[in-house]
C-alpha cells in the first residue's frame, strides 16, 4: 500500500466514523422504554421524519410543527423564539442529544404542548428519536 | 466620535499641557516645581510672608493616623456595598440559558420570582416547566439573591415591577422609557434577536451590573 492510498483509506474511515451516529446505551435504553411502552418491536424512522416535519394542529399557532424552531434539517442549528441557538438534533452530529431520560422527559412534555397541544404517545416519541438517532 | 471618546482625547490634550506649562514655568522661574510637588517646599523669595511652623500634637496626629490607616482596612475586608456578589447557580445558568440568557437573580424582586417559578408552565406563553424538586431549589436560591440584596441600578428600579406582569422586565415604565429610543427592528436584527437579550449590548449583564458605560450595540455582521 502506497502512501497516497494509505491516506485516502484513513480519510474515508475518519468521515465514516464521524458521519455515523455512535450508539449509546442510555439512548438504547431510551427509546426500549419508550418500545416496552408504545407495546412494538421497534420504532419507524420514516414515520419520525413525518412526523418531525409535518404540520399539526392543537397546539400554537406559531409552532405547528418541530421546524419553526428546529429547522428543516436535523443536521442544522435551530434557533429557540428569542435567538438563542440550538444545538442540531441529529445524534451524528450532536453525540450527547438523547442520552439523559429527565432531559428528553422535559423537552417532550414541553415541545409536544407546543406544537400539538398535548402529550406526544410512546409510539411518536420513539420514531422520533430513532429518525434523529439514524441521521 | 462619541461623547465619551472625545473627551478623552480632549483629557490627554489637557494633560499634555499641564505637562508642558509646569516645564516651562520650572526652566522660567529657575526652580524645579515638580520637586515642590513632592517634597512640598518652596524657594525662599524677596518679599515672601514671614514662615510659620504649625506642629501638630503628636497624640492627635497619631489618632488620625490610625484611624484613617484603621478605615481602609475596615472599607477593603468589607465587599463593596449592594453590588450583586451572586455567580449563577449551575443548574439555574444551564436550565434558563437552554432557551434564553440566564438573567441575574438580582434583577427582579423575589415576589416575581416566586410568580415567575410558579407559572413555568406557562412563561411568556412558552411551557418551561421543570421537575418539581428542580423548580423548588431554584426559587429558593432566587429568592435569596432577589432584587432585595442589591442596590445596583437595576435592582432599584425593577423592585417595582408592574402589577400586571410582575415577571416582566421589558414591561417596566424603566426599561420602556430607556430603550424607548431605539429602533424596534435593532431588537429582531442578529445578533440581538429579542429583547430579551440583554446581554448582546449590555457587556456586564451577566454580573447584573448594567453600569451605562458597559453598553456597546453589536454590528449586525459581528456573528
Amino acid at each position: 500500500m502506497n502512501q497516497k492510498t494509505t491516506a485516502i483509506t484513513v480519510l474515508a474511515l475518519g468521515i465514516a466514523t464521524f458521519g455515523i451516529a455512535k450508539a449509546d446505551p442510555t439512548r438504547d435504553a431510551i427509546i426500549a422504554g419508550f418500545a416496552v411502552e408504545a407495546g412494538v418491536p421497534s420504532f419507524s424512522a420514516e414515520d419520525g421524519k413525518a412526523f418531525f416535519q409535518g404540520n399539526h394542529s392543537g397546539g400554537k399557532p406559531e409552532t405547528p410543527s418541530c421546524t419553526p424552531c428546529h429547522t428543516n434539517s436535523p443536521h442544522a442549528a435551530g434557533k429557540t423564539r428569542v435567538g438563542k441557538v440550538i444545538e442540531p438534533m441529529a445524534v451524528s452530529v450532536t453525540p450527547a442529544r438523547f442520552t439523559n431520560p429527565e432531559t428528553v422527559a422535559k423537552w417532550f412534555r414541553r415541545n409536544c404542548s407546543s406544537v400539538l397541544g398535548r402529550e406526544c404517545s410512546a409510539l411518536e416519541k420513539g420514531n422520533i428519536l430513532t429518525y434523529l438517532s439514524s441521521l | 466620535m462619541e461623547m465619551h471618546e472625545l473627551l478623552a482625547v480632549g483629557f490627554m490634550i489637557l494633560i499634555g499641557l499641564h505637562i508642558s506649562g509646569a516645564i516651562y514655568e520650572s526652566r522660567r522661574t529657575h526652580e524645579n516645581l515638580p520637586r515642590s510637588m513632592v517634597n512640598g517646599r518652596k524657594e525662599r523669595r524677596i518679599g515672601d510672608h514671614e514662615v510659620v511652623v504649625v506642629k501638630g500634637h503628636p497624640v492627635v496626629l497619631a489618632t488620625l493616623a490610625a484611624a484613617t490607616i484603621g478605615a481602609a482596612i475596615w472599607g477593603a475586608a468589607k465587599p463593596a456595598h449592594g453590588v450583586p456578589s451572586a455567580t449563577l447557580d449551575p443548574v439555574y445558568a444551564d436550565e434558563c440559558s437552554a432557551c434564553h440568557m440566564a438573567f441575574h437573580p438580582s434583577l427582579l424582586p423575589a415576589t416575581s420570582w416566586a410568580y415567575l417559578m410558579n407559572n413555568l408552565d406557562n412563561h411568556f406563553e412558552e411551557d418551561a416547566s421543570l421537575g418539581g424538586e428542580t423548580t423548588a431549589e431554584l426559587a429558593a436560591w432566587l429568592a435569596a439573591n432577589a432584587a432585595e440584596t442589591a442596590d445596583t441600578i437595576p435592582a432599584n428600579v425593577f423592585r417595582r415591577t408592574t402589577v400586571s406582569a410582575p415577571d416582566s422586565i421589558t414591561q417596566t415604565r424603566f426599561w420602556q422609557r430607556t430603550h424607548h429610543h431605539l429602533d424596534d427592528a435593532l431588537f429582531k436584527r442578529a445578533p440581538i434577536y429579542s429583547k430579551t437579550n440583554c446581554a448582546a449590548c449590555h457587556n456586564d449583564a451577566k454580573t447584573g451590573l448594567f453600569y451605562p458605560a458597559n453598553i456597546s450595540i453589536p454590528k449586525e455582521n459581528q456573528e
